[in-house]
């Protein structure tokens, strides 16, 4: 359990420096952000109270915006997601339901699982964010334009880095 | 009442997303209109530090280009000095200097922060209120304007760039003198100079520069070179797409401007409009 915290504590540290740091820096284009910290929610336990995800995704906002000023909209995207994580688990959950100590890794949950996982919840996270961030609606297509194409790429990061980490199961 | 508290009670999930939620969107709002971030901000000393600290590793990438540009505004001063220009006059004129007052000093200043492809861009520098920074004062780089000097912490200060939807600047043709203002458009690199006459008569690459009427920039910097035009059908005036001056990727080494003689004209003007009677 301690061990378990502490993982989710240097993952926390990681991820934000990467995101802050790194991609932040790379802005390949007025399309494409990356934001590979997403990762981090995705990864939290499955039965870890739901509220306490909220609290935990706000502070990600706040700390992952602080440097470009944009902390509320980094903030509302992720409590957002936070939010409807249980629903999207319980969407995609498989037919005999989630074991009670699963965690949603490709590891335990397969690649399929996984992918479709990540790959609704960057969208969700993404529409908020760049809706937010452009406050108005007259973009309309641009913005979506944005938020596929961001997507894509937020969402490759997103495997690779799983794959960097991926160790086959039964190896312990 | 008892009814009541079970029902919150059992959505209490939905009322702690709502409430954080609405903490958020508060924090948006502040900053979409005040232009002022509440609770952690970059002027913040701690991610103002950090941040100096990642741009002086990314400093090094953008060298040679910050050497030409600097090189660029080195030779304009040069070519500006005394030394090099050619007296016709035949008398020496001494009291002519005299005439003169500094108006407008420059700041050093180096970008520790930048963005580019947000909707609303912001600087931050490393200059702030102990090295006299105000709110408001204009920043501007070798190749041109930059941007104004939004909030200051005594270290540091953030800029709303020229790439903010929420800024304008009145800017004028170099050649002929039309003034109109300019609004970025949302593509960085490009900003917008409207209500334009059509009169007007303006080619591909023209100077756009800024007017005399803004107690902000000096008249004469650089705002951007022309690079297509369009008539507004319904004001018939004509809209001028530039190319801005600076280079938003690379901006580096700017300058902050501090006009001295502004206290002065504001006092005035506001003397002007409060005394005027119809």
């Amino acid at each position: 359990m301690l061990i378990e915290i502490l993982l989710i504590i240097v993952r926390f540290i990681l991820l934000v420096t990467l995101q802050v740091v790194v991609l932040d820096n790379v802005q390949l284009s007025y399309f494409i952000n990356p934001y590979l910290y997403v990762l981090f929610i995705l990864l939290l336990p499955i039965n870890m109270p739901r509220g306490l995800v909220l609290i935990i995704a706000l502070i990600l906002g706040f700390v992952v915006g602080a440097p470009t000023n944009t902390s509320g909209i980094h903030g509302a995207a992720c409590v957002f997601i936070g939010y409807m994580r249980p629903f999207v688990l319980k969407l995609i959950a498989p037919r005999e339901g989630y074991e009670s100590d699963a965690k949603p890794t490709m590891r335990e949950m397969g690649l399929n699982w996984f992918f479709s996982y990540a790959a609704i919840m960057v969208f969700l996270h993404h529409t908020v964010l760049f809706f937010l961030e452009v406050f108005r609606l007259s973009e309309f297509f641009t913005t979506i334009m944005r938020i596929v194409v961001s997507s894509l790429f937020t969402l490759a990061f997103i495997m690779i880095s799983v794959y960097l980490f991926y160790k086959p199961k039964g190896q312990r | 009442m008892r009814n009541l508290l079970q029902l919150l009670w059992k959505n209490n999930f939905l009322i702690l997303f709502v409430l954080l939620e609405i903490l958020c969107l508060y924090m948006i709002v502040q900053n979409q209109y005040y232009q002022r971030a509440v609770f952690i901000n970059s002027s913040n000393n701690v991610v103002g530090n950090l941040l100096s600290k990642i741009n002086s590793v990314k400093q090094y990438l953008f060298l040679t280009q910050k050497n030409t540009e600097l090189q660029y505004q080195n030779a304009n001063l040069l070519a500006s000095d005394s030394t090099s220009k050619f007296s016709l006059t035949t008398h020496k004129d001494t009291s002519h200097n005299k005439d003169l007052i500094q108006q407008y000093t420059y700041t050093v200043a180096k970008v520790i922060n930048n963005s580019v492809h947000h909707s609303n861009n912001y600087l931050t520098l490393d200059k702030g209120s102990l090295n006299g920074i105000q709110r408001d004062m204009g920043v501007v780089g070798p190749l041109g304007v930059v941007g104004v000097v939004k909030e200051v912490s005594p270290h540091f200060c953030t800029v709303l760039s020229l790439l903010h939807k929420e800024w304008k600047i009145n800017g004028k043709l170099k050649k002929s003198g039309e003034f109109g203002p300019v609004a970025w458009n949302g593509k960085p690199l490009y900003a917008n100079l409207e209500e334009i006459p059509t009169s007007a008569r303006i080619t591909k690459g023209d100077t756009i520069v800024t007017t005399s009427f803004s107690t902000i920039f000096p008249e004469g910097i650089h705002l951007g070179y022309i690079t297509s035009s369009k008539i507004e059908p319904a004001k018939s005036t004509l809209s001028i797409e530039m190319k801005l001056a600076t280079n938003f990727y690379s901006v580096g080494e700017v300058y902050i401007i501090t006009n001295r003689l502004k206290t002065e004209q504001k006092e005035l003007e506001h003397k002007t409009d409060s005394t005027h009677v119809d």
